[in-house]
């Protein structure tokens, strides 16, 4: 067992969150690439290079990729060898890195307080969303989400019946695209979760949206289906932002889970083209 | 597909709006006004209640953002639009005090289209998550109302050749709609 201390994962944590604020994920920038140069659209060309020379200066200028900075999502993924020193404290003290790095670095906070009266700021982009799980893969991993209110919005979950077959499932996915992707900065990365629960599988599709996208799913079946729908996304036409174009969405990413045999819960949970991850692992020596 | 390009400065009047149709692309300059969901509840309270808005809205622009905070030595943090569909229910009061145009992203109910044909105002669109890029077209920028808001506060905005498209124009153009009809 190594112990590491909770400053050694604090100061990682503000890193990373930096790291996501100002720098697309190279896996992203590919992806925006790509996109262009296939597009025929003047119009859909321009806004994807935008996108591109926007990345360029908030790295170089350290200005947020995009002025809404999103609720942070941080999950620890605690490996065997791993004891963390004082972890009762931990939440706490990752919520003030979030507080600080927020503050010295110029990063809009969007979290409201109460959410249905008072609905004021916190002033410190906090509380950030904190999931820790046990892993059998050793070392401490710490992954940093930033997801904008706009992307946030557009998530939807199913309760569907146990006999709904892949097409259904296109179906649903694809109405919720045609409705509500231009609220939601598209190409979008659409993240869909299958199976658990009803608040299981949305944590299915927030996982998914985040994937790296050079990972596909490890099941064909479910990657082929990642490709239908990718496919079908894109044939609507809707495009950069809405304004017309062969990318709607840069991906759809599809993480699955056992569920009970009267179910098969559905999830869509959408991210913006400004996707904002970052992650890394902390060895213990 | 693509429409005609006009270079325009503020205010935007309903004689600038009349040349506009859905998908032309406009380069903006002069002063607009940064306002969200909670100033516009605010406002349209204000409206509601006759007490004194933070602005006069004859021929104002609003841009549905709440930028990043300016750093030392820079003219603008980032700045975006947010979602126009939040703000539809709290349109229409705007409107009819002045609004003559409003800058967002993304689609909006069908009941927009109806009230920028009976108000003579446009609906404009600028690309979300490009804030980095345009904070580079602000000149100035300060909060004038609201400031308890924080972000949602009411901004005072001046932009140089701010790049934006005609989304809704006064004629029931739907620039939305022209995309789909052309792949």
């Amino acid at each position: 067992m190594r112990n590491i201390k909770t400053t050694t994962i604090i100061n990682e944590a503000k890193r990373l969150l930096i790291e996501a604020s100002f720098n697309l994920p190279c896996d992203v920038m590919e992806a925006v690439k790509s996109a262009a140069k296939k597009e025929i659209s003047e119009r859909a060309k321009k806004i994807l290079e935008l996108v591109l020379e926007n990345a360029k200066i908030a790295k170089k200028q350290k200005l947020p990729l995009c002025q809404d900075c999103g609720l942070v999502y941080i999950d620890l993924d605690i490996g065997p060898d791993i004891c963390i020193k004082d972890s009762s404290s931990l939440n706490s003290l990752l919520n003030q890195a979030v507080a600080d790095t927020y503050t010295s670095n110029y990063l809009r906070k969007s979290i409201v307080s109460d959410p249905l009266y008072e609905r004021k700021n916190t002033s410190g982009n906090t509380p950030a969303v904190i999931h820790t799980s046990f892993t059998s893969s050793p070392g401490l991993h710490i992954k940093i989400y930033l997801k904008g209110g706009g992307s946030e919005n557009c998530s939807y979950l199913y309760m569907l019946n146990p006999s709904t077959g892949e097409d259904e499932i296109i179906e649903l996915v694809l109405d919720v695209v045609k409705k509500y992707v231009t609220k939601c900065c598209p190409p979008v990365i659409v993240g869909i979760g299958v199976g658990g629960t009803s608040s299981e599988v949305v944590k299915l599709a927030r996982t998914a949206s985040f994937r790296n996208l050079e990972i596909r799913n490890p099941d064909k079946r479910y990657r082929q289906l990642e490709e239908k729908i990718l496919k079908v996304i894109n044939e609507t036409g809707i495009g950069p932002q809405g304004l017309g174009g062969k990318t709607t969405a840069l991906a759809c990413n599809i993480e699955y889970a056992p569920c009970h045999m009267a179910s098969l819960p559905l999830a869509v949970f959408m991210s913006c083209h400004s996707t904002r991850r970052a992650d890394s692992k902390i060895s213990p020596p | 597909m693509s429409g005609n390009t006009f270079r325009l400065s503020t205010p935007l009047t309903e004689e600038k709006i009349k040349k506009l149709k859905a998908g032309d692309i406009i380069y903006l300059s002069g002063t607009i006004f940064g306002a969200r969901d909670a100033a516009h509840k605010r406002m349209v309270d204000a409206i509601r209640y006759h007490k004194k808005l933070p602005l006069d809205l004859k021929n104002k622009t609003v841009f549905y953002a709440g930028p990043s905070p300016t750093p030392p030595g820079k003219k603008s943090g980032s700045i975006g639009p947010t979602t126009s569909a939040r703000m539809d229910n709290l349109t229409e009061p705007l409107l009819k005090a002045g609004l003559k145009a409003m800058i967002g992203k993304g689609k909006r109910s069908d009941n927009i289209k109806e009230l920028l044909k009976k108000y003579k105002s446009v609906y404009l669109v600028s690309v979300g998550g490009i804030s980095a890029y345009l904070s580079t077209k602000v000149k100035d920028i300060k909060i004038i109302a609201y400031s308890d808001l924080e972000a949602e506060a009411v901004h005072e905005i001046v932009i140089e050749d701010l790049p934006l498209f005609v989304a809704y124009d006064i004629y029931g153009g739907d620039i939305f709609e022209s995309a789909l009809l052309v792949e």
